[in-house]
């Protein structure tokens, strides 16, 4: 019986390795849990704390020159005709001009668009890449990041029941 | 030729080094130290495995413009390492502070090196008396 056990113990060290690898294989080595969760915006230069007040606001980082941005760009069209949400786009180590025809060309989602040529801006968010989008509530605070680009059921199943549920707070 | 050759890659290597250099213009010592130990610990995080300090990404670049900046401006070790890690998390950091989101981190190789040691043990103790 005791040498049946010590048998054993190879292998259940053995599937106790490929669990753990099998785990590593399924995890996104890029996404990494935002620690800004529930805390109120950094104060970012050229924008005033009181411009997240009273309303709820989806910030999204994008860049003419990223693609993922351009295929979530339809979607964020999408969000931006309910009409709900106040969009802030952060153009990300961009160009004027260039993302200027981007927005002629695929459409303007955003109520403001905040230029961010040398990235400062979003390493004070903690972004490391584009498409990030953050919903930021009606105290100023991030509820909720959102790493890559948005597809229709992300903005369906997450984003749009937190953006009503942040829409009824006070 | 071979001194030759060493001589070039040694020198390949250590341009790198003096590029580096001329960005971050430093006029204390101190801060030249402290933002290249900063840029050695705290990890690109676009990067797989690679420091702010080794790694070429436009990212890197920016994390180090921004730690550049906090050392000029005479933040400490802590002020710089806590902006960051607010941001991106323990992550960020190859040192990572002794904390419960991390201590696992910590405790695991010790774990490991005690299991080492029961098992060297006790295959010691059964080929002994051979």
């Amino acid at each position: 019986m005791m040498k049946l056990f010590k048998a054993l113990i190879p292998l259940v060290l053995f599937s106790l390795i490929v669990v753990f690898l099998l785990k590593g294989l399924q995890h996104d080595p890029r996404t990494v849990p935002s620690t800004l969760l529930g805390k109120p915006m950094p104060t970012l230069s050229g924008i005033n704390p009181t411009f997240f007040h009273n309303r709820v606001t989806l910030l999204n980082v994008f860049a003419s020159w990223c693609l993922y941005c351009r295929a979530e760009h339809p979607v964020l069209m999408d969000i931006a005709q309910t009409k709900r949400l106040y969009m802030l786009g952060l153009d990300y180590k961009d160009q004027a001009d260039k993302v200027s025809v981007f927005l002629k060309q695929y459409g303007n989602p955003y109520s403001k668009v905040i230029a961010d040529p040398k990235g400062r801006i979003a390493i004070s968010l903690g972004v490391y890449g584009t498409p990030e989008t953050f919903l930021i509530d009606k105290k100023g605070r991030i509820r909720y990041k959102h790493v890559g680009p948005l597809s229709p059921d992300d903005w369906k199943n997450t984003l749009q029941p937190l953006v009503h549920q942040l829409i009824e707070e006070l | 030729m071979r001194f030759f050759i060493i001589v070039t890659i040694l020198l390949s290597v250590f341009s790198g080094m003096v590029l580096a250099k001329d960005r971050y213009p430093f006029t204390s010592v101190t801060q030249q130290r402290q933002f290249e130990q900063l840029t050695n610990e705290m990890r690109c995080m676009v990067c797989q495995n690679e420091s702010l300090a080794d790694s070429n990404s436009g990212f890197a670049e920016d994390m180090r413009s921004k730690i550049y900046k906090m050392v000029k401006e005479g933040r400490s070790d802590q002020q710089i390492v806590q902006y960051m890690t607010k941001r991106y998390g323990y992550f960020v950091s190859f040192n990572p502070p002794f904390y419960r989101e991390t201590y696992v981190l910590w405790l695991a190789p010790l774990l490991l090196l005690v299991i080492a040691v029961f098992i060297g043990r006790s295959v010691h103790k059964k080929y002994r008396g051979r």
